[in-house]
Formats: C-alpha cells, structure tokens, sequence
C-alpha cells in the first residue's frame, strides 16, 4: 500500500458521518441524558467501599490489646477479643484479666468466666480453653476455681497485668473478696482476704485486723487468736478509729477465755481510755463479774454498787457489808 | 465503504483552517451570536449550531483514531460537554473550542479502550481476539488498520500527526488549535512520525 493510498482512503473514510447520524444524536442527546446517572458509578464504588472497610472493621482480628480502667483491666495477647461494657468475648489468644471493682464476665468458646475480685489468665488453644486463677477465685459455668501455686505456675508472668491496676488494687481487690467469701459464709477465706489487706501499711489495714478479728471471734471460735488480732491492733494503731470497738471485742475474747485477769485488766484500762463512752456500764459490770470471779469480792461489791442493775452476786455484797 | 455517508454540508468559513472549513460553519460573529442566543436559553439557537458543527465533531473525532462505532456516541458527548459549558466560550472561535472539547472526550474514550484491551490481555482475549467476524474483516482494510496504529500514539502526538498527515494543516494552524507552541507541535510530529511509522510497519501499512 502506498503512501498516497493510505491517507486518501483514511480522508474519504472519515470524510462524513453516515447518514442521519446527525438526527439520530440530537434525538439521543435530547431524549437521554447520561451526564443526570454520572453519580450512579462514583455512589456505588463509595458504597463498595464503604462496605469492604465495615466488614473489615467488624472482622475479628488478633490483637494485642491492654486496657485499664471502671474496676478492672487485662492484657489480650494474639486474641480475637470483644468488648461490651464488663462482658468481654475471647475467641482466640491469651487473656490476663484483673477485677478490684464490680465482677466482669468472660464468654469463651461456649463458657462463661465470672471474674470478681480476682486475677485469672484465660486462655484458647486450639479447642482447649483453659482457665488459671492467679488470685482469688473465678466461677467457671458456675463452679468455683480458686488459685492455687499450680494454677499461678500455669498462668506464668501477669506482670504487664499488674503495671495496669491502681496502687491499691490488690488491697481493694482482697477487701471485695473478703465481703463476698463472708456472704458465702466462707469465714476462714474471708479472715485470710482481711489478712492481706492487714498486711499492708494502709490506714485500711486497721479495719481489716478488726474484721478479722471479729470473724475469728465470732465465726471461727477461735478466742485466741481474735484476742492477739485484736492486741496488733492497738499496737500498730493506738490512736486508730476503732479503737474503742477493738478494746470492747478484745475483752469479750479474754471473757471468752475465761481469763479473768485479763478481762480486768481491759476493764480498768477501758474506764480510763473512754469514761464517757455510752458503754461504760456493760464494761463495769464485766470488772465486777471478773473480780468476782478472781475471789476478789470487796472489789466486785464495790463494783457492783455503781451499777444500775444487780449482779448475780448481790446477796452475797449484802452480807458482805453487814 | 462509504455508501451511508451524505455530502450536505454548511457554509465556510477559509481563514484560518483550510481543511476543515472547508466543510464547517463557523463564521466567528454567526457563531458568537448563536452562542448568545443559547445562553439566554434559546434552543433554536442551539439546534442551529449543533448542526452547523455536527460533522466537524464528527469527522475530528474519526480522524483521532476513534472507531466509527464510537463515533457518534463522543460527539453527543462533546456537544453535551459544551452545552454544560458554554458559559466559559470566550471570544475565540467556536470551531476551536469545540475541536478541544472533542478531542478530549476522544482521548478519554481511547484511553479506556486501552484499559479494556489490557483486560482483555489479561483474560487471554488480546484486543484482535475480542474483535467480531465483521471487526476482523474490517481489520484488514487500511481504515481500521490506520485506525488501531493512531491508537497507538499518545494523545499529544496523535494530534499532531492527525492534524497534519491527514487534515493537512500547517504547524501554526495545529498550534493555535491544540493550544501548543510551535516548536512544541513540530516536536511531537517528528517523535510521532517515527512511531507512526513502527507502529504502521507492523500492521502492513505503509508509512
């Protein structure tokens, strides 16, 4: 094909539009406008678009994840994790959870992990889920799991855990667990829940060591101890605001005791302490009945004489006196 | 080849571009006044244009290397496309503007045409593959054939060739309507020469 072929065929062919092309696109032109549907492809790329990132936002993804905060906080690690509120749901990973505050509850695979006043590791592996009390104790569908050195070795470090909880969250943390074994009737894991809390330097450690005390008194016939509970106290906290409620808990432990020495000692030294209390009666009475007993009868008369009430030994004052 | 095509064509206007006049109404003050009357919403007035200019958009769309098939589609687009802005027609001449208009919906057609082809590369359909029984024969002829290899150039240089091996323009005259330099124009023809000619070697067309 020669150079003058081409260009003359290309002219002639491209010359003119076939007949009635004219008409034909002024009659589409003014029928349909296209330019009015040009939203209709930018719209549906935006909705695919915005689609894909919904799907891809909601797709449970392996996360490593650690938060604190409204009474608890854990640390996910590789987990599909969600969260609602204090209803956590683990799909996968590990999962470290500390609670001081109101319980929060776990679903996972199938099973639900009540964790209150406690720190537990929950863990999927393959199909296994496992469940490992480091502190306290956690209710698995119901049952009761409490942490044992076994469990605590299994766990192993919760030490990112523990950066995340407030100073005294293992105080606040014993304390809940110390109310909640008491309502169960647990006394021994309640009294070992305020040791804890006794243990430490707090001003709290005060009102431990007298709850404690009171529980051993009162729940675990254990008068003894109650009593040497009751004298750390005062030891550590002299001046402490329940001063006047340990000195009376502790003088029913010596009664208890039948030690009635003690018991007037305590009495006397109560009188001093607080003369106006409104239970200075029940304490004189007590020193009565106390020196009475130790055959000290003069004394227990005298006593008894600033008492409004009789005591059981009246008849004998009276011939006393005579 | 060309038994549908009709001959019936506007007034001239010879000034300044000489091939394509020879064939487009476009007497500046007729156009401008047309012009004015379609912004003030007149449709006559807009009718009156459109088919004082319908072939020129036509045949600038085909001689760009748009198949025929396309055709009429890019030119309802462009005159869409200068419907919508006719507000912006400044003094120039309205053949000019409209040649821009053109050739950019042009451009844009060719350059999804050459998405499509890769696509159907992809697929293991190559552009010749997807092509009808009518399509491969019309692929022998030296149309469709000149056609693929001005596809082939970018646009700039599409132009310039178009412009000058087919309408015969001067390099002034491509300049003032593509709106380059002439150094500029005469560069691209030369680049667009050479590839033309590798281009059109392959095909079995004859630079």
């Amino acid at each position: 094909m020669s150079d003058v072929d081409w260009r003359r065929d290309y002219r002639q062919a491209t010359e003119a539009p076939p007949v009635g092309a004219r008409a034909r696109v002024w009659r589409a032109m003014t029928v349909a406008k296209p330019a009015s549907r040009r939203w209709l492809m930018p719209a549906f790329a935006g909705a695919m678009a915005a689609g894909v990132l919904l799907v891809l936002a909601l797709w449970p993804r392996a996360v490593n994840e650690a938060r604190a905060g409204d009474g608890f906080a854990y640390v996910a690690t590789t987990a599909t994790l969600s969260r609602e509120g204090r209803h956590l749901a683990l799909g996968a990973g590990r999962l470290a959870l500390s609670v001081w505050g109101a319980p929060v509850q776990v679903d996972v695979r199938g099973r639900r992990v009540e964790v209150e006043a406690a720190r537990a590791v929950v863990e999927v592996a393959g199909d296994r889920v496992r469940v490992l009390p480091v502190d306290g104790s956690v209710l698995v569908d119901g049952e009761r799991v409490t942490a044992s050195p076994a469990t605590r070795a299994e766990a192993g470090d919760v030490g990112a855990l523990c950066a995340l909880e407030p100073t005294d969250a293992p105080l606040t943390r014993a304390e809940a667990r110390a109310t909640v074994a008491f309502e169960a009737g647990a006394w021994s894991d309640a009294a070992a829940a305020w040791s804890e809390v006794a243990a430490s330097s707090s001003l709290r450690a005060e009102v431990a060591l007298v709850k404690r005390g009171e529980l051993e008194l009162r729940r675990l016939s254990a008068p003894e101890k109650a009593r040497a509970t009751f004298d750390e106290a005062a030891a550590r906290f002299p001046a402490g605001s329940l001063a006047m409620e340990r000195s009376l808990s502790a003088l029913e432990a010596a009664a208890a005791l039948a030690d009635w020495q003690d018991v007037a000692r305590r009495t006397q030294a109560f009188e001093t302490a607080f003369p106006t209390s409104e239970r200075l009666g029940e304490v004189r009475r007590a020193r009565a009945l106390a020196l009475y007993a130790l055959r000290s009868v003069a004394e227990a008369c005298e006593v008894a004489r600033t008492l409004s009430q009789p005591v059981p030994f009246q008849a004998e004052c009276a011939s006393h006196e005579r | 080849m060309n038994a549908r095509r009709h001959s019936g064509h506007s007034p001239v206007d010879p000034p300044v571009l000489p091939a394509l006049a020879t064939q487009v109404a476009d007497v500046p003050q007729e156009a401008s006044a047309l012009v004015g009357r379609c912004r003030a919403g007149d449709e006559a007035a807009w009718r009156a244009l459109y088919d004082g200019h319908f072939d020129f958009a036509w045949r600038t769309a085909r001689r760009l290397g748009l198949p025929e098939a396309d055709a009429d589609d890019a030119v309802q687009e462009a005159f869409q496309v200068a419907w919508a802005r006719l507000h912006t027609f400044g003094d120039g001449r309205f053949s000019t503007w409209l040649y821009r208009i053109v050739a950019n919906v042009v451009a844009a057609r060719l350059r999804k045409r050459r998405v499509r082809d890769v696509f159907d590369g992809l697929f293991g359909r190559g552009p010749d593959d997807a092509m009808t029984v009518d399509g491969r024969l019309e692929a022998r002829d030296t149309l469709a054939r000149v056609e693929r290899v001005l596809r082939r150039l970018s646009r700039e240089k599409r132009e310039a060739f178009a412009l000058h091996e087919i309408e015969g323009l001067t390099h002034e005259q491509i300049a003032e309507l593509t709106g380059a330099r002439v150094e500029t124009v005469r560069t691209r023809l030369f680049y667009a020469r050479k590839e033309f000619a590798v281009h059109a070697h392959a095909m079995g067309v004859e630079p």
